[in-house]
């Protein structure tokens, strides 16, 4: 077979074919129109030599769904393998074998400059839908050159990443994005966690999308090596070929859902960070918001918790989980408590759990600060600079921090000795802990110790996982609790946060939380900094249904307004939010999220419940906001419990075959009082209202 | 005034008794007590005018009822007269200086109290605690300078906003107010604490000497942000102060649901101009070509504008208020009559200030701009750009806008319907020098350009319309409807919530509920407050953003095509909106925590508009039907008039037919039915009411 010659491959639902001739690939539409074509030749930019491209040698191997070329650049020789799969996929990877052993690889380019993606009708690629927490979606400019990076640390704004998480903190996107040209849409995603930096980073300019590979001179090619898999598929919907992409991670065993679970984790989860923060702008001595470090000098200690803890109890409000946030300990990298603050902190941790909550500690492992032990004692494990200087950011405020290097062994032994510190009985001996900040690993421009172990995206997943495994071997229950959000991550944490939202509306969490359910990241706690006001009532009595509420302040709240304050000014929250907030949290009680459940959310029309999976109400709603979000109604075996925020009249769906027995309006104090009820269609209707006050929620009991 | 308020002459002063409160007024060293029916501490109102911080206690040397105020002669440093007058339940302080020595500040009076919260009404109705050991800088302005201040806009980007302030704590406020437009730089600077709020009218580089009478300052008690903004609405109402201008009778295309070019302008620039783009530029975006097609695909959706704002890029220039005819087939004002043929309305973008540096004005009229202390010309900054500024106090500069405002409406001119006002924000920056500061100094510079505009478009088209981007009721008699402006945070709830505010504020006014940045979030529920609030607005036809404004350095984010869910969103709303007919909006209610929201009157006194379901279904109620559109596929209660016998339920759908609606009445009271999302085939339900003989109406 002549490499000009066709090979016709089914794409995307039988909708598409490709063909393969003079090096390119070209993907049709089903009446035969050419809607994009991929030129296949990769390119390699190396550290200190540069390889002399010879053009495609041309077809080696051709089975019926799987093309092999060639092709060389003097330094390696490229195999390039085209392969159809099952689904309607076509898969692109290149293997590379050494002519000259032990160059140093700086970037893999799939297509550049006149090469990569382009559109072969003419058309411009105008449009791309990106799964990263917050839906990022843009028209693609004619002209300028547009890029994003999909990764563990693609919150970054600095350099040419042009869609950085901006509603809110890093969760690990799915390395897929869906491009558009008229009607037709296409995927494209890395089937893999790569060792590069970002594992999908896609760029556009007049018409054409190239993907880069960027491995800092870290990959050195001493034998044979696979570069990222790459695979396409069409569809005529954004969402419909991303849920085919994931559906895809899972088909072929490269993510797996999370399989542990203990009730324990279901919280509610208070963390008294915000409240610290808030506290401490109402009780400044400065016209300056001095930000996280100020605050927690003042507030990060066993009086404010106790205050903070009183409170929730004053207003029955509450909390199954407690996390001890930024402050706990003496620095970054010394792990060990901050006597100062909590005297006997593993005796504040064994009351706090006599009193029923699991508590959680907070740990940043990607960098360690100045002062440190870990750092003074073992400067070797910091990542070095080209110049051979160690790798610092500068944190809250002028905290020199040093990045680690988790390839170095030292660094996983001290990393395993603070866990083990955290979780052992005769440690702190915390039920779980918060990794937090993982989305600042060091860059991969600097060196490591052994760059073998796993950089860029596997420097993150061979660091979870081993920290993962670490506590689990310490102690077998604990909840791991991080940020994850793509697919290929699950397995390394128990609860997904889903981080800090910290745009000023109410769709941050909800589309935070929908990406991660989209993309089946496990049970989501749906977190709360920075505690904005309008989140109190509204956000919470969402968040009941679809995930893991999380509480971090109780007492005040932000109003937003960020640019003269750190995290917007605060408020006191009135009353009658708390006695809301207190309903909705013991309702969530009655039926708490399980991993078992099944989860819907829909940011689009705002719909939002679980439903049991198993038991006597298999199949219906566990819990289901109701009327537009207006209340919320928890379901056990014998009746629904509902919390409305307003007054408001209610048709509430009852289980199948259920016979209504009456609806009761609860009160604060115990006492109940009989409401008119109608039943129609399997729907009981009744005249609520607003549960604060003396009311305290609606219960419609029935009989299954 | 009510004539319920007593005064009475007491021991030490006057006790003053009102519906709603008591107040003591004691002579020594001139003070108010407040005693109110909770706590008789909670305010304090000390009234010596203190000049340049001079703390010294003023005596008082006569005082006297004089109708139903207290006035009170004071001697200090300076010769003053302190006037209070009492209303149902706030009480008016009005300060003059008689004689006394020159002085660069005057601090008429100073609350004393216990509050935990400050709140403004900025247009964002921020709220916050205020700290206790420090105090806080709290300035208003409708200029720059109220942006270093810590109640600057983060929401959106600007509107006017009223010299209001609240202090206090749940469930008990005091609010602020002036009552006129003073004419020192800051017009409302004041500084809180917990104890107090202390405010001042500061002339800090033009000394003041002889008599001078500060503006009225309300005080104003009350339980809510709410009732504070209605007794200050009601005392600017009762004509005890401020500006007047005849009022306008509102014709009834004011009304009509508006397209806006801006957002395509924009966001077409970000398509072939590339994403880190700025807005301005976007001007150059606007042609008959994009208008045209942004109404044909407009039409397309089922979604008919009555108005057309040609915004930015009409004109030649900034500064040059002619028409770019190139732009427009090669005569706007045929392009202008040709779409007035059409049925259309056509509204002007006009901003009074700016001056672009390669303007003709600026290139051989520099003897009308604006120059600063230094005798050099202004320039500020917007969009990365520098700007010169009109001197409008000029004579020649006047005459010279005037007469292109003249031509935008003129029949002989361009023919426009209206105008919309913007840039008032760059009116007058701090260190400008006025040619003729005797035009008005300061905000009361504004306050004259908008008289000036406001006689000359109405002199020439008498039921033109003047938008303006406004909730300070003291230049409401200049403009005819409140822009709920630009809100730039990806908020659901801020152009509501300046509606709220707007109409609360200035009742007889429509409200332009505005879409820029036209996210596309905002496009659903808030597309259905809208309908309720005002006249809806579409500011792009094409795209909606994605309000990542940090990245894509352009407001409004990324753009996105327009999905044809949004189009059926848009399209049902603005059905509703034309079925409703015209609607009594003086007052907006706001259910904040249900996100609902109706208009004044309520379902028994149609017509009448409402959401339900947490802003998630629209209601129009007329006399003789109900119609209803839903984004959720919901159960829906729908409350029903009294008397309201249904004689028909149909669901009527995108391609015209109809069909009947299962449907039940239930709660007494209420329609049960299965809504169906108008976000596809579904485009609204029509209940029909049965007329007495058994038949529909």
């Amino acid at each position: 077979m002549s490499q000009t010659e066709p090979i016709g491959v089914p794409l995307g639902r039988g909708r598409c074919r490709l063909e393969s001739r003079a090096g390119t690939l070209d993907f049709f539409d089903s009446t035969g129109r050419a809607i994009y074509r991929f030129k296949i030749n990769p390119h390699i930019e190396y550290t200190s030599t540069q390889g002399v491209e010879v053009p495609l040698r041309g077809l080696a191997r051709c089975g019926e769904l799987h093309c092999v070329f060639h092709a060389s650049d003097g330094i390696v020789d490229k195999e390039i393998h085209i392969q159809a799969r099952a689904g309607g996929f076509v898969d692109y990877w290149v293997e590379l074998t050494p002519i000259r052993r032990g160059a140093e690889v700086q970037c893999v380019h799939y297509g550049q400059d006149g090469d990569g993606m382009e559109n072969a009708s003419h058309h411009a690629l105008e449009e791309f839908f990106i799964l990263c927490p917050d839906r990022y979606g843009s028209i693609i400019p004619a002209v300028e050159k547009v890029c994003f990076k999909l990764g563990v640390p693609s919150f970054r704004f600095a350099g040419d990443n042009n869609f950085p998480h901006e509603g809110g903190r890093t969760i690990i996107p799915p390395y897929f994005a869906a491009l558009r040209a008229g009607r037709e849409w296409l995927g494209v995603g890395t089937m893999e966690i790569p060792t590069s930096e970002y594992g999908l980073n896609m760029t556009f300019q007049a018409g054409r999308a190239v993907t880069d590979f960027h491995y800092g001179g870290n990959l050195r090619l001493d034998g044979r090596f696979v570069l990222p898999r790459i695979t396409f598929l069409a569809g005529d919907d954004k969402l419909g070929v991303a849920g085919a992409y994931i559906d895809r991670l899972y088909a072929d065993g490269l993510a797996r859902p999370n399989t542990q679970w203990d009730p324990s984790w279901a919280g509610p989860i208070y963390c008294f960070f915000s409240d610290q923060m808030y506290e401490y702008q109402t009780d400044r001595t400065t016209q300056e918001m001095l930000g996280e470090l100020a605050m927690t000098d003042g507030y990060c200690n066993e009086a404010f918790l106790d205050r903070c803890l009183r409170f929730l109890g004053e207003h029955e409000i509450p909390c199954g989980m407690l996390i001890l946030d930024y402050g706990w300990f003496q620095a970054n990298g010394q792990w060990r408590p901050n006597t100062k603050r909590f005297g006997d902190l593993p005796g504040t941790i064994r009351k706090l759990r006599q009193t029923g909550m699991k508590v959680l500690v907070w740990y940043s492992p990607y960098f360690v600060s100045e002062q440190s032990d870990h750092y003074r004692g073992h400067p070797e494990i910091a990542v070095r600079n080209r110049q051979g200087e160690p790798v610092f950011v500068v944190r809250l405020g002028g905290e020199k921090n040093f990045q680690c290097d988790f390839t170095h062994p030292l660094m996983r032994e001290l990393v395993a000795e603070d866990i083990r510190f955290m979780l052992a009985g005769d440690g702190l001996d915390a039920d779980g802990i918060k990794i937090d900040c993982t989305h600042q690993p060091p860059g991969i421009d600097n060196v490591f110790h052994d760059p073998a172990w796993g950089t860029g995206e596997m420097f993150h997943y061979k660091a979870s996982k081993f920290m993962y495994e670490q506590a689990k071997g310490v102690k077998p229950l604990c909840c791991i609790n991080t940020t994850a959000g793509n697919p290929l991550f699950n397995g390394t944490f128990d609860l997904h946060r889903i981080h800090d939202a910290m745009e000023y509306n109410l769709d941050s969490y909800e589309e935070r939380a929908w990406a991660a359910w989209f993309c089946r990241a496990g049970v989501s706690d749906l977190d709360d900094w920075p505690s904005y006001d309008l989140f109190t009532v509204r956000a919470n009595l969402r968040k009941i249904a679809y995930g893991v509420p999380s509480l971090y302040a109780a007492r005040k709240r932000g109003g937003e307004r960020k640019r003269k304050s750190t995290y917007g000014y605060s408020r006191s929250v009135r009353d009658d939010e708390l006695e809301l907030l207190g309903a909705i949290y013991k309702l969530y009680l009655l039926a708490p999220m399980d991993a078992g459940q099944e989860i819907y959310i829909d940011p689009f029309r705002k719909v939002f419940g679980r439903k049991y999976t198993t038991g006597p109400l298999a199949g219906f709603h566990a819990a289901k906001t109701l009327c537009g979000n207006q209340a919320v109604a928890v379901y056990t075996p014998s009746a629904a419990h509902v919390v409305c925020i307003s007054d408001v009249a209610l048709a509430v769906p009852l289980p199948p075959a259920a016979e209504l027995a009456g609806v009761a309006k609860v009160g604060r104090s115990g006492g109940e009082e009989s409401v008119p009820v109608e039943f129609t269609e399997g729907l009981a209707v009744f005249q609520a209202c607003r549960c604060d006050g003396e009311t305290f929620c609606f219960r419609i009991d029935y009989r299954l | 005034m009510s004539k319920r308020i007593t005064i009475s002459k007491t021991t030490d002063g006057f006790s003053v008794t009102t519906p709603c409160h008591r107040w003591k007024v004691a002579l020594d060293g001139p003070r108010c007590r407040l005693a109110g029916p909770k706590d008789a501490s909670l305010l304090v109102l000390h009234l010596s005018p203190s000049l340049d911080g001079d703390a010294t206690v003023s005596r008082v040397v006569a005082a006297r009822v004089d109708g139903q105020a207290v006035e009170m002669d004071l001697q200090g440093r300076a010769k003053s007269r302190v006037r209070l007058s009492f209303s149902r339940s706030g009480v008016v302080c009005e300060c003059t200086i008689q004689d006394g020595p020159a002085w660069n500040c005057l601090r008429p009076l100073r609350l004393e109290g216990t509050f935990a919260q400050v709140r403004n009404f900025d247009p964002d109705l921020a709220c916050f605690d205020i700290p206790q050991r420090i105090s806080l800088p709290v300035q208003i302005s409708s200029g720059l300078q109220s942006y270093p201040n810590f109640f600057q806009l983060d929401w959106g980007n600007y509107m006017m906003p009223p010299y209001l302030l609240a202090m206090g704590q749940a469930g008990r406020y005091v609010g602020v107010g002036l009552l006129d437009v003073p004419d020192c730089p800051i017009p409302f600077d004041s500084t809180v604490t917990t104890a107090g709020l202390d405010l001042k009218f500061d002339y800090a580089k033009a000394a003041r000497t002889g008599a001078y009478s500060a503006v009225p300052v309300a005080v104003l008690p009350g339980p809510t942000d709410t009732d504070i903004l209605r007794q200050y609405s009601e005392l600017l109402r009762s004509g005890q102060a401020g500006a007047t201008a005849p009022a306008v009778r509102r014709p009834g295309w004011w009304s009509g649901p508006i397209y806006t070019s801006w957002g395509d302008q924009v966001y077409r620039k970000h398509y072939e101009a590339g994403r880190m783009t700025v807005e301005a530029g976007s001007e150059r975006f606007l042609s008959a070509g994009l208008v045209d097609a942004a109404l044909e695909r407009l039409a397309g959706e089922g979604i008919f504008p009555r108005t057309i704002v040609l915004d930015e890029g009409w004109s030649e220039n900034l500064g040059d208020w002619r028409a770019c005819d190139a732009r427009f087939g090669g005569d706007l004002a045929a392009y202008i009559a040709s779409k007035q043929r059409d049925g259309y309305r056509i509204i002007l973008h006009f901003d009074p200030f700016l001056v672009s540096p390669d303007s003709h004005a600026a290139t051989t009229q520099a003897a009308i701009l604006l120059k600063d202390s230094s005798g050099n010309f202004k320039k500020v900054n917007r969009g990365g750009r520098d700007f010169f500024l009109f001197d409008w106090s000029l004579k020649a500069c006047r005459a010279g806008l005037l007469a292109q405002v003249a031509a935008m409406v003129g029949t002989a001119g361009l023919g426009a319907d209206g105008v919309k006002l913007s840039g008032t924000k760059f009116a007058l920056p701090p260190d400008a020098q006025l040619a003729d500061p005797s035009y008005g100094r300061a905000e009361r510079y504004l306050l004259g350009v908008l008289r000036d505009i406001h006689e000359c478009v109405h002199a020439v088209k008498p039921k033109a319309a003047i938008s303006l981007n406004c909730l300070n009721p003291l230049f409401g008699p200049y403009f005819d409807i409140i822009r709920a402006g630009n809100c730039s945070e990806v908020n659901h709830d801020c152009h509501v919530l300046r509606a709220a505010t707007a109409c609360r504020l200035m009742g007889d006014k429509l409200i332009d509920t505005d879409d820029w940045a036209a996210y596309g979030k905002v496009l659903g529920a808030t597309t259905f407050a809208k309908v309720v609030a005002g006249i809806p607005n579409v500011f792009s036809a094409f795209y909606r953003g994605d309000g990542r404004v940090r990245v894509s350095g352009a407001a409004g984010g990324h753009p996105m095509q327009m999905t044809a869910e949004q189009y059926h969103i848009l399209s049902a709303a603005w059905r509703i909106y034309e079925l409703a007919g015209p609607v009594d909006r003086s007052t907006l209610n706001v259910d904040y925590d249900r996100m609902e929201f109706s208009t004044a009157g309520g379902m028994d006194h149609p017509p009448f508009l409402r959401t339900y379901q947490g802003g998630n279904v629209l209601a129009a109620y007329t006399g003789s039907a109900i119609y209803v559109t839903s984004l959720l596929d919901e159960t829906c209660l729908l409350d029903l008039p009294k008397g309201f016998e249904i004689a028909s339920f149909e669901r009527i759908n995108r391609t015209g037919g109809s069909e009947p609606v299962a449907w039940r009445r239930s709660l007494a009271d209420k329609a049960l039915f299965q809504a169906r999302s108008c976000r596809e085939d579904t485009f609204y339900y029509q209940i029909r009411r049965k007329s007495p003989d058994g038949g529909g109406l």
